[in-house]
């Protein structure tokens, strides 16, 4: 990225453009030499088509409850990944719930990924008054731990799943777009944005036009990183009752649900909890390649 | 550099105060009522003495009036007392911070060591290229570290440290039996692995990718060259240059320790600073929100403002002028 300095932004990605068989060629090889990646994609898949189909998948209702048949360890015959405390069958509740979990990490995610973009984009480039001023909003919200923040907000705007994602949202995007900011701000120095503004282009033209797409390597990686922590975050806030309410459930909800019964029955704990930690894991390795493989790090440096 | 200092110290004390007034409104929007809350927990609900309450606790004046009465009582040392169980929030919030200081170094300084030994495991290996299996191993060990959930890692060892194998005691930070040094020991094992995962993952890469970047240099290759053992270029020569920003790194970790200390007390039971806001939270117990707020605000200002001083000691091709 740092060598289309000498050309026009626009000429540097005819260039990329070309490079693209090449490139697509560089993905096969390094999936090649790190098969867990593809092992990951496979069980993203997997997860994913099975929350999409889960009516049709699901076993049972996952709120029905049977009490005769609570707390049954997993592997009985009717319920093969067992039942919780008001015998619900637990996989029926991990394939609803994911459609849930899901959700709450790939939409924050990629809100805090346009807000960075656009208005980092904004602040770095046109200066002055607007970017102090918001940068002095960014200060603020970045003073306070984000899972803090969050909470406060879920408080204050009463508990809900689209309340809990609001709130990973605000507390989250800042950081990106002080991020953004950062980049913008060096490119705007960079001859390609001087030689475009000779050529008269309008302030809208070189910022989305020119100078965006040199920062979509970054946002794209920011993106595929940030999944895991939005998934996090908002199972954190749904661990700590200020998510999604019953009889709705997401993985953080049945992993709080099983904690009175540790003892007893601690798959009801186990279970949802696994399947977080690997979904979170995958988009982690997923994250990690795309890292590798679009190397925002030159820009940043 | 004292210019930047001071500069800097400026914005700071702007930034504290500018959280404190937006937390401050931000609580003051929230529905419920901190007195009604208070009164419902001791089954009393006599409109007159609510009044009373609300005028004992200043909560019947205009917004900025109670703002700036509280900014006054601040100056003074005075951070109130909570609604809800009427001790001095100071009070309060000192154990808490105690409680969960305790906890975040223990965290830290477990990250720190970890993730040096993981990162330069994980740097060798890959410079070797011999245990193509162990590579694998080592990279992904961090990655593992950073992305499992808090919650889940805690109930995870909970079930596996506490329930199944009965070596530590599951939640809490004191038996009621015999507290003492030795017992906070015990009961701080499990939470500080479970607050350390996430820095130790995350330590763990900065340092591999640093060592592997130091052993490129060319006066790696000079020591090598010399004839000097493996050993000795590696720990003498390598590790040492890749400290640098791993040191660097501790700092920021501070921050994310105490967003994690949120769900790690919740988990153990811990009576820490993340605790007690968020019963606070929920109980809208004012005082206790706002004198936290300006303590989290300021240890979390100070982190940063260290690390950025830090860095002008550590690397003096930083400069902060102007």
């Amino acid at each position: 990225m740092a060598g289309d300095a000498s050309v026009s932004g626009r000429a540097a990605r005819g260039v990329l453009r070309s490079e693209r068989g090449a490139s697509s060629n560089r993905v096969v090889v390094y999936l090649g030499e790190n098969p867990l990646v593809i092992v990951a994609i496979v069980f993203l898949l997997i997860v994913v088509v099975a929350a999409v189909s889960a009516p049709w998948v699901a076993p049972r209702d996952p709120a029905k409850m049977v009490p005769v048949d609570r707390l049954r360890p997993p592997g009985t015959r009717e319920y093969l990944l067992g039942t919780d405390s008001f015998g619900r069958d637990l996989l029926s509740r991990v394939i609803w719930g994911g459609r849930i979990s899901l959700l709450a990490g790939v939409v924050p995610a990629l809100a805090a990924t346009v807000i960075g973009v656009i208005i980092g984009l904004v602040s770095g480039y046109v200066g002055g008054r607007l970017d102090s001023l918001l940068m002095g909003l960014v200060d603020v919200v970045l003073a306070f731990p984000f899972m803090l923040l969050a909470i406060a907000l879920v408080a204050a705007l009463g508990p809900s799943l689209e309340n809990a994602m609001l709130a990973v949202i605000i507390s989250t995007a800042p950081a990106r777009v002080r991020l953004i900011r950062g980049v913008t701000l060096s490119l705007s120095t960079m001859p390609f944005v001087d030689a475009a503004r000779a050529l008269g282009y309008g302030p809208l033209r070189i910022l989305f036009v020119e100078i965006m797409p040199n920062v979509l390597a970054l946002a794209v990686t920011m993106f595929s990183i940030d999944i895991t922590i939005m998934i996090t975050a908002t199972a954190g806030l749904s661990f700590l009752g200020l998510g999604v309410q019953p009889p709705q459930a997401d993985w953080g909800t049945m992993i709080a649900d099983g904690k009175q019964f540790l003892s007893v029955a601690p798959h009801i704990t186990i279970i949802p909890s696994l399947v977080l930690t690997l979904v979170c894991l995958s988009f982690g390795v997923i994250g990690d390649a795309v890292q590798d493989l679009l190397n925002p790090r030159a820009l940043l440096e | 550099m004292r210019t930047f200092v001071l500069r800097r110290l400026f914005i700071t004390i702007g930034v504290v105060f500018g959280t404190t007034l937006l937390v401050f409104f931000l609580t003051r929007v929230m529905p419920g009522d901190p007195i009604k809350t208070m009164l419902a927990s001791a089954q009393v609900a006599d409109p007159a003495l609510v009044e009373e309450y609300r005028h004992a606790y200043g909560l019947d004046q205009p917004l900025p009036v109670q703002y700036l009465r509280w900014l006054w009582n601040v100056m003074h040392g005075n951070l109130g007392r909570s609604i809800q169980s009427s001790q001095q929030v100071t009070a309060a919030l000192g154990r808490a911070f105690q409680a969960t200081s305790i906890l975040a170094l223990g965290g830290m300084l477990t990250a720190v060591l970890a993730g040096i030994v993981m990162g330069a495991l994980g740097a060798f290996v890959a410079v070797g290229r011999r245990h193509p299996i162990l590579a694998q191993v080592t990279g992904l060990a961090p990655l593992i570290l950073t992305t499992i959930p808090p919650f889940s890692l805690g109930l995870f060892l909970i079930i596996l440290l506490a329930v199944k194998v009965r070596l530590f005691p599951p939640v809490g930070m004191y038996s009621v039996r015999n507290p003492g040094a030795g017992d906070l020991l015990w009961h701080l094992v499990l939470p500080t692995l479970t607050m350390a995962a996430a820095s130790a993952g995350a330590t763990a890469r900065v340092a591999r990718s640093a060592l592997l970047e130091v052993l490129r240099e060319d006066y790696i290759r000079t020591a090598h060259a010399k004839g000097l053992h493996e050993r000795m270029v590696l720990f003498q020569h390598a590790l040492r240059n890749a400290l640098i920003p791993v040191v660097t790194n501790t700092g920021i970790m501070f921050g994310s320790m105490l967003s994690g200390a949120v769900l790690v007390e919740s988990v153990f039971a811990w009576p820490g600073l993340g605790k007690l806001m968020v019963d606070a939270i929920l109980r809208r117990d004012y005082p206790i929100i706002e004198g936290g707020t300006l303590l989290i605000a300021l240890i979390y200002v100070a982190a940063n403002l260290l690390v950025d001083v830090s860095y002008a000691f550590i690397d003096p091709r930083i400069r902060y002028g102007r």
